[in-house]
């Protein structure tokens, strides 16, 4: 009897922990979560081009009526510390909501995502007030530009998270459709409100074109939030069900933060130092840095490219193949030989890649004297781009091999990669700036490069022992997740029940 | 403190029993419940092994004065605990480690037990016992397992057999100690293995006493499970060999009940040194002798006294009784025991005997008091597939009833021993309901013969089978091992 219990239950237990695996990587999940990862990673680039295209034209057009590029600085100032803030900002949460919806719509759990969705808009919408108001609270700026910078800041949060959310649906057009309206009518705006200028009395023009540029965001904003809420427009009300998931995922929170730190860090570094300028003491900014940085970010869209056609087409099938022996069809041999497959053709095509965007980069960098007299850029964001161009292209590829990891559930390696190049681009910066202008962009350059050496050391280790790492790290047996946030989820899930279901009188 | 000054502390013994005393009844608990209750000047704890956590487990006996405590642990519960999902790495091990381990997760019983003993619980290399099984050794060292015997087999079913087997007995090194002054195990499997532990633990004696030989017995039932898949069948038998011959090591005293079984002992690989055997003996002052009477009429009554279980055959027992009814046909059955032990059996039972148009001749009685029942039979009747030394043959013997028995532990020691005319009993071939029928008829059919068997035995039992013989026994053992 003990015995027949016994061996009966650790049936169960199989079944039970069978089940979790396949949940885990079963084909739906699977290329849910790859392409999610890649995808929210892709989009957060669309933005950026956009950005570039219409704040640039933006700029071409006030040329014409601000004269001096102090006057533009201000615009300029408000943006960037826009964008890098409200990436730092969101980019752990991204993270995290995008592992928690692949998981849901795994299970078909639609009714999930939208409260989701909102609950984090409101996390968003608050962190991000309070930031503005803090930031902005004693700065001498007349209050309707700091209205229009806050604004701004808290649109493009929400936008970032708007992009993550939107990338199950994968509605490209409409997203497309999104930046170019909202593109136009911000052009549209400043040409008209550059003629027939709203008269603020403080800084009239910039005030004009930042109001442009936020209601052509904004609309950019509507449509998006149209197309989420068209497939997306029912759920239930436990909106932050999904907050557990710091407590489960922890480390993907922090990969997301100190990557991007990592990302800006130097730029923050370079705000600081001699080629720093402040702008009516509220921004300060490295204009020649934050350019040249900018442009060698703008060089490795293809490689970006081509790693969402390696992970959707070569890499899917394999890791399919690969996860479905390991899910109870293959003995070891088969599953070892899946693993090894699936590992060459990951270094194959990323060492294709790699020599693709090496060809491309290494073309721009021997052009640039003549793109950047096109461009009629100086000599020295020159000379600092012809650095961090190699640097991005090292970068780019830290950022795939995080990705990879992240779908092999090697959390904690790519937790360790992020905050590897985090650290050496803050140490590598600061030494660097102090030789001279001439070593500008060397540290980022250099960390990208180590950072990614070790990236690559990682993965090959990770493959090596990829099979070990699967069985041994499935829980001996069905546990409960705990922790703060699941304790806290639960609570408000309580909350927002009593609240709808308020106990009646008599009861 | 004063009292320890003033008198001498009683012995404490702790005995570790699985799936039996104090919650669920049948020999091995009988047993273990009479051992407590005739040692008065000894304390007893006992640690009891049940598969899973029941609120309210009902204890089956009323507790004696001199058992201080009762503690309950789950096997199942092993299966919960101590959850990590990292892969560890183990650290500092030497040759002897590996080798050692590579015994311990290759179920290789010459593996030192006292080893893995020492290094599952050395924390420098094991934060908990339980790590290893979430290590890079159990990794190599099962698939060592895999590559011989499962290579075909699909892996994700084989690991997880496999590791789930490990976690009781690896989470049971590092069982809580318990204070005693001997260990005493009455099984080996999971009982023994934790006595070996504590043995370990507290630096004390270890006593095993072996009622049936218990890696055979799951062998058994795991070639029959269904609920065992057919693959896994060996390696779950391996398992129960190794941990038992595992507990073998630590013992200071290994007991068993009767010959044929110490046989069967050595040569699974227990220390000849060590093995002595003590009979179970019964308490005769309850058991009164009545010489056999031949019946006028032909209402004869067959008495069985067993679980209703499976290993019991109790269809077997009602076969029988349907060929006996033929020759007499005023016969009546009495199935006395539990019911609710294996409730699905007892509903085949109730339904052959349905089918066998026997309702009016078969009583299941449920829990009775036995001795009032022994007086209305004429003959017991066992038709078990595996028994150790089972009391109620003693008991038959003890109140001159003639038994039929198949020929399983010490039935063939007890009822027909090296001279003839000293048998008590008649014994059969296993499933042979044909034999037990005839063995059945021919004491009903020869009174002579039956009042021959009802006196060999009571003085069979009256010169070995004393309770004073057992209890003296053990006690001497407990003592000399103090």
């Amino acid at each position: 009897m003990l015995i027949e219990n016994y061996i009966q239950r650790i049936g169960d237990i199989m079944a039970g922990i069978g089940f979790q695996l396949k949940a885990l990587f079963k084909e739906k999940s699977l290329s849910n979560k790859v392409k999610a990862y890649v995808f929210s990673a892709i989009v957060s680039s669309g933005p950026w081009i956009a950005a570039v295209i219409t704040v640039n034209i933006i700029l071409f057009l006030a040329r014409v009526y601000l004269d001096s590029t102090t006057a533009q600085s201000l615009f300029l100032g408000t943006i960037v510390y826009t964008f890098v803030f409200s990436q730092i900002l969101t980019a752990p949460w991204q993270m995290i909501i995008t592992r928690f919806y692949s998981d849901r719509l795994f299970e078909k759990d639609y009714a999930s995502i939208k409260p989701a969705f909102s609950g984090l808009n409101r996390i968003i919408f608050f962190t991000s007030l309070t930031i503005v108001i803090v930031f902005y609270f004693n700065k001498p700026l007349p209050l309707y530009y700091k209205v229009f910078a806050g604004y701004l800041f808290i649109l493009l949060s929400l936008i970032w998270i708007l992009m993550v959310s939107l990338s199950s649906i994968k509605d490209y057009t409409s997203i497309a459709m999104a930046y170019i309206v909202g593109g136009i009518i911000s052009i549209a705006l400043t040409v008209y409100l550059l003629n027939q200028p709203i008269l603020f009395p403080e800084y009239t023009f910039q005030s004009n074109i930042l109001l442009s540029y936020i209601i052509g965001l904004s609309i950019t904003y509507i449509i998006l939030m149209y197309s989420f809420l068209k497939v997306f427009h029912y759920g239930h009300d436990y909106n932050y069900d999904f907050i557990k998931y710091l407590s489960l995922f922890p480390s993907l929170f922090f990969t997301g933060l100190f990557y991007t730190l990592g990302l800006w860090i130097d730029d923050i570094i370079m705000w600081l130092s001699v080629i720093g300028v402040d702008v009516i003491n509220t921004y300060k900014y490295a204009p020649v840095y934050d350019n040249a940085v900018f442009l060698a970010y703008l060089t490795i869209i293809p490689s970006a490219i081509m790693f969402l056609v390696i992970v959707e087409t070569s890499l899917y099938d394999r890791y399919k193949k690969y996860y479905s022996f390991v899910n109870g069809e293959g003995n070891l041999e088969e599953i070892e030989l899946a693993r090894k497959e699936l590992q060459n053709i990951i270094r194959i095509k990323l060492f294709h890649s790699f020599q693709v965007q090496s060809l491309i980069t290494i073309t721009i960098v021997l052009f640039s004297r003549e793109i950047f007299k096109l461009l009629n850029l100086s000599v020295l964001i020159r000379n600092i781009f012809r650095i961090t161009a190699f640097g991005a292209l090292f970068n780019i590829f830290i950022l795939h091999i995080i990705l990879i990891l992240l779908y092999f559930e090697f959390r904690k390696s790519a937790l360790s990669i992020a905050i590897t190049f985090f650290i050496s681009n803050a140490i590598f910066t600061t030494i660097f700036s102090k030789f001279g202008l001439e070593y500008f962009g060397y540290g980022f350059t250099l960390s990208s490069f180590l950072s990614l050496i070790l990236a690559l050391g990682v993965i090959s280790h990770m493959f090596k022992g990829l099979t070990e790492r699967t069985f041994l790290t499935q829980p001996l047996a069905n546990v409960e997740p705990s922790g703060f946030f699941v304790s806290l989820s639960r609570l408000l899930r309580v909350y927002t029940y009593s609240k709808k279901n308020p106990p009646k009188l008599g009861d | 403190m004063v009292s320890k000054a003033n008198r001498e502390e009683n012995m404490i013994v702790c005995i570790i029993a699985e799936g039996s005393y104090p919650y669920v009844t049948g020999g091995v608990s009988s047993w273990i419940h009479q051992l407590i209750r005739s040692l008065p000047e000894i304390d007893f704890k006992i640690l009891s092994i049940m598969p899973d956590y029941e609120k309210n487990l009902e204890r089956r006996y009323e507790v004696p004065e001199n058992l201080k405590e009762i503690k309950t642990i789950y096997l199942n519960d092993f299966l919960k605990k101590n959850q990590t999902h990292k892969q560890i790495k183990v650290k500092h091990l030497t040759d002897d480690n590996h080798k050692c381990l590579f015994d311990l997760i290759t179920l290789n019983p010459k593996g030192n037990l006292y080893h893995m003993y020492q290094l599952l619980n050395d924390k420098k290399r094991f934060k908990k016992s339980i790590d290893l099984l979430k290590s890079d050794i159990f990794w190599e060292f099962s698939k060592t397992v895999y590559d011989k015997g499962f290579k075909e087999e699909n892996f994700n079913d084989f690991f997880w057999t496999y590791r789930s087997m490990f976690i009781s007995i690896i989470n049971m090194f590092e069982i809580e100690a318990i204070e005693a002054d001997v260990y005493h195990s009455v099984s080996t499997g999971y009982a023994g293995f934790l006595g070996a532990i504590l043995k370990y633990h507290g630096e004390k004696p270890f006593i095993l006493t072996e009622h049936g030989i218990y890696p055979r017995e799951r062998e058994e039932e795991i070639l029959k499970a269904p609920w065992v898949p057919d693959k896994y069948k060996n390696l779950w038998i391996d398992y129960f060999y190794f941990i038992s011959k595992l507990s073998y090591q630590a013992v200071d005293e290994l007991i068993t009940l009767f010959k044929k079984n110490q046989d069967i002992q050595l040569s699974i690989g227990a220390p000849k040194d060590k093995s002595i055997i003590i009979p179970n003996c019964i308490d005769l002052d309850a058991l009164h002798y009545r010489p056999y009477e031949i019946r006028a009429n032909d209402a004869y009554v067959i008495g069985a006294v067993l679980r209703i279980t499976p290993i019991k055959d109790v269809m077997t027992l009602i076969r029988s009784f349907k060929i006996v009814k033929e020759t007499y046909n005023e016969a009546k059955l009495i199935i006395i025991g539990p019911r609710d032990e294996d409730e699905e059996y007892y509903r085949q039972c109730l339904g052959l005997v349905e089918l066998l148009k026997l309702k009016e001749a078969v009583t299941f009685t449920g829990r009775v008091d036995v001795v009032e029942y022994y007086r209305k039979m004429d003959v017991l009747v066992l038709t078990s597939i595996s028994e150790g030394q089972p009391l109620v043959i003693l008991e038959a013997m003890a109140v001159g009833l003639p038994v039929v028995s198949t020929d399983v532990g010490a039935c063939r020691e007890l009822l027909q021993p090296d001279q003839p005319s000293k048998a008590s009993g008649i014994i059969t071939p296993l499933v042979h309901p044909k034999a037990t029928a005839d063995g059945i008829i021919k004491i009903l059919q020869n009174g002579k013969l039956a009042s021959k068997f009802a006196r060999n035995g009571r003085k069979r039992v009256e010169e070995s089978y004393y309770q004073d013989i057992f209890i003296n026994a053990y006690r001497e053992l407990y003592t000399k091992n103090r």
